[in-house]
């Protein structure tokens, strides 16, 4: 934007004290006047937004340095991000941004000195991969994008800034290859964050769960990733990313099932290898959902199913256990999500402690007390680690949650509620949209034009 | 939003409730005990009477131990229905019979008539369809008492000897309850059991068949003779052969077996079953330890054909003259034939005259010699 597209511009004297009046008790607001033998000029500013070496540099060293104001003025105006406000919100918004407002004679200017408090760019670390690019997003929205623009030079990778929340003004960047994404998600995307009504976005996943219906279900549908390759992959797959500032995290979609399940290690590997790492994945997701509610079911329901030594094994561990087995398997499962709660919120240090104990009485102590049977002690920790296997947070926390509602249907109905249980998922997973797009799809890429890329 | 929050804390809170409410309908898997076979035998106090053995399984906590607990209790009564209500009420834990693998018919009781228990067995919702039946020599009760030193889960001895999971022996003949209770009423094919013989020490011996008269044993054939059988009626049967060459004694090991047979209806008044055996062996044991010339093997092949052949003819033939079926053959004829109102009676007159033509072609693949 430069000061010619506007016909009008501000009245310094009127919007000199309409800031003032806003400011009224702002602290850390600094307004400095710089005066020589017959000019001067002010500034103003916040001092916790703006650079200060940038403002002494630019705005009051060379107010000395230069002549007149004419070319001073002339010089502010030559930063490209020097911007003359038409109308005073503007002029706010811009100055809570990070602008030093110059008042030069009648002449209101926007000078950037943004101060950016980024830190380096640290290695992913809630998606780990052994070989491979180990960088993440900051929580810098520009250098984010650098990251991606560095990773997919065309220039059709199409950036639409926006911001959402009320208060919170925070900037979003919507990307997205024109060749290859699809024109109604788009929209679609563009109509849901104009809807956004909260006051507050301080992370990408508010923006998933107000933007995404129905607001009460246990699958995410949209990708959240920490991880710039995998955000170029499926930017080129024809997904549209959408950056949030201040979160360290971006937003794919549309996103499927299948995208939970690939890890970046997949592309890395040999494709037999990534395939086989895939299955393990889906095997893990059957373990964990339905090992503790098969074990109810078997042990209660339908023991004759098992072979003649599982039965009896499980019978003869189970003979000093006081309750039932829908009990011991939801205590035994509680238990482990403390720990696993515990372990996550505990400092590095304490959480590893607090493991170990827990571990010990979960798994030693409560079987020698006849509490809990020894094959109780295997299901869990196989539950606990399978879950573990599932790439993506969000999806391996709603596995999790996924299972209890299998061991109620265990519980009430034995192997039929199970059978039952997995027939309603489907069918519920099937039901759901991701912008329109089918979840369940397998294969986010038509088999048609199928490259060397078949999902993310 | 808020209205489903507070409808689905509601119903979380109702089932929390409910779980704590498990009546004593729900029995868990330390509250049952297995049965895991059923012995059938007659009571020597009056003929309508009859002992009930049930063989359960006790769970023991450490399975490393590797100590077996068994219980057997017998009832007597004249229903197995009561029976089972009479064991209930003499143990603790509620009775299961979903692992329940074996009936064993004692040999008295096999030879008057099982059909009353094997229609038990189909009938029963918690019965397996594939259990084992079997005769039982003395009694069913003595079978199911054995305890034979290799086994390491109560009664899984026996089943693991009649399923072939475990032993591959050439003479036993594996029947399951779902096809014995087909025959038993099927037009043309005859069931067939093993016969389970308690051997010295706890020793458990199944190398025997008994040939049904559809519900009641008619006759037990020798162990050769059940070898016999067992290659006529399986593929692939894994057993050995032997025969005497110039005085010196030669045994073959089987590796495929195959037999077939043709039901050849004309001229009438000479029908005849050409059975057609191909087997390919191996050299196992000799007794004179020079090489084989391939002029030998043939010598030997030859005169295995011509044994093997008088052998099977035999066997046919005892079972033909005990007015049995167990292979099939009217089974086969009725389904070749379209006559569907006379068939089976046009096979009732041909049976018992018709003649087996068995030629048997063995091969042997290798000597086994490695030099």
């Amino acid at each position: 934007m430069s000061s010619e597209t506007h016909k009008t511009h501000l009245n310094a004297s009127h919007a000199k004290q309409w800031l003032q009046k806003q400011l009224h008790k702002v602290g850390d607001i600094e307004e400095r006047e710089l005066k020589n033998q017959e000019d001067h000029a002010l500034l103003l500013y916040f001092k916790s937004m703006c650079d200060p070496v940038v403002v002494n540099e630019d705005l009051i060293n060379r107010f000395y340095e230069l002549n007149s104001l004419k070319i001073y003025e002339e010089f502010i105006r030559s930063f490209p991000s020097t911007i003359e406000p038409a109308e005073e919100s503007e002029l706010m918004r811009n100055m809570l941004r990070g602008c030093v407002v110059v008042f030069i004679q009648d002449r209101v200017l926007l000078f950037d000195a943004v101060l950016i408090n980024a830190g380096d760019i640290q290695p992913a670390s809630t998606e780990n991969v052994i070989q491979g690019p180990d960088d993440s997003f900051t929580e810098n929205i520009e250098v984010n994008l650098n990251l991606i623009r560095h990773r997919y030079q065309t220039a059709n990778l199409k950036s639409e800034f926006m911001t959402v929340g009320k208060i919170s003004q925070t900037r979003i960047i919507i990307l997205y290859d024109v060749t290859k994404a699809d024109e109604s998600v788009l929209e679609e995307l563009r109509k849901r964050l104009s809807e956004l009504k909260s006051d507050i976005v301080q992370s990408a996943s508010e923006i998933e769960r107000h933007t995404m219906h129905p607001q009460l279900r246990l699958f995410p549908t949209l990708m959240l990733t920490e991880r710039p390759d995998r955000t170029v992959m499926n930017i080129s797959q024809g997904k549209v990313a959408v950056l949030v500032d201040s979160t360290g995290y971006a937003i794919l979609l549309p996103a499927i099932f299948n995208d939970f399940f690939t890890a970046m290690d997949d592309k890395i590997q040999l494709p037999p290898i990534g395939w086989f790492l895939k299955g393990i994945r889906y095997i893990a997701l059957f373990v964990t959902v339905l090992m503790p509610s098969l074990y109810v079911a078997f042990t209660s329901y339908n023991p004759e199913i098992l072979k003649m030594q599982i039965t009896l094994l499980i019978a003869g561990s189970r003979a000093t256990v006081p309750y039932p087995s829908f009990f011991e398997v939801i205590f035994m499962l509680l238990a482990m999500e403390f720990l696993t709660e515990a372990s996550v919120r505990l400092p590095k240090a304490i959480g590893q402690t607090a493991c170990v104990v827990g571990g010990l009485i979960l798994g030693t102590a409560a079987t020698e007390a006849g509490l809990v049977s020894n094959i109780m002690i295997i299901l869990v920790a196989a539950v606990a680690v399978t879950n573990f296997v599932i790439p993506i947070n969000m999806m391996s926390s709603g596995i999790r949650v996924t299972k209890y509602i299998f061991i109620l249907l265990a519980t009430f109905f034995g192997l039929v509620g199970i059978v039952l249980g997995v027939v309603a998922t489907i069918m519920y997973l099937t039901s759901l949209r991701s912008f329109g797009k089918p979840y369940l799809k397998m294969f986010a890429v038509e088999w048609s034009n199928k490259g060397d890329q078949q999902s993310g | 939003m808020n209205m489903l929050k507070r409808r689905l804390v509601w119903v979380l809170c109702c089932s929390m409730l409910t779980l704590t409410l498990s009546g004593c309908e729900f029995r868990d898997i330390d509250l049952r005990l297995f049965v895991v076979s059923i012995g059938v035998d007659v009571s020597e106090k009056s003929p309508d009477l009859y002992n009930f053995s049930f063989k359960i399984s006790i769970p023991s906590g450490d399975p490393k131990t590797g100590e077996e607990k068994s219980l057997l209790i017998t009832e007597e009564s004249d229903s197995i229905a009561e029976a089972i209500r009479q064991v209930k009420s003499k143990v603790d834990k509620e009775l299961d019979f979903g692992h329940c693998k074996g009936v064993m018919y004692g040999e008295a009781y096999a030879r008057r008539d099982i059909s009353k228990i094997e229609d038990w067995t189909v009938r029963r919702r918690d019965m397996q369809l594939l259990m084992y039946p079997a005769v039982a020599i003395p009694t069913a009760e003595e079978v199911l008492r054995a305890e034979p030193p290799t086994e390491r889960i109560a009664g899984n001895a026996i089943f693991l000897a009649l399923s072939e999971d475990g032993t591959e022996s050439p003479f036993i003949t594996r029947t399951y309850s779902f096809d014995l209770a087909r025959r038993m009423t099927e037009v043309g094919e005859d069931p067939v059991m093993p016969v389970v013989e308690v051997g010295e020490k706890n020793v458990l011996n199944i190398n025997k068949v008994a040939l049904m008269d559809k519900s009641k044993v008619k006759v037990i054939l020798t162990k050769d003779e059940t070898r016999l059988f067992n290659l006529l009626d399986l593929r692939n049967l894994s057993t050995n052969f032997g025969t005497r060459v110039d005085g010196e004694l030669i045994e073959v090991n089987t590796d495929r077996t195959r037999a077939s047979y043709k039901i050849v209806t004309s001229p009438k008044g000479q029908e005849a079953i050409h059975f057609r055996v191909r087997i390919q062996a191996t050299l196992e044991e000799k007794e004179d330890i020079k090489l084989l010339t391939p002029e030998e093997i043939k010598k030997i092949e030859g005169i295995y054909n011509k044994e093997l052949s008088k052998a099977i003819t035999d066997v046919l033939e005892k079972i033909r003259k005990t007015g049995r079926d167990p292979l099939g053959f009217g089974l086969r004829y009725g389904g070749t034939h379209w006559n569907n109102k006379t068939e089976m009676e046009e096979w009732a007159a041909i049976y018992p005259h018709i003649k087996f033509n068995v030629s048997v072609k063995l091969r042997i693949k290798s000597t086994g010699y490695k030099q």
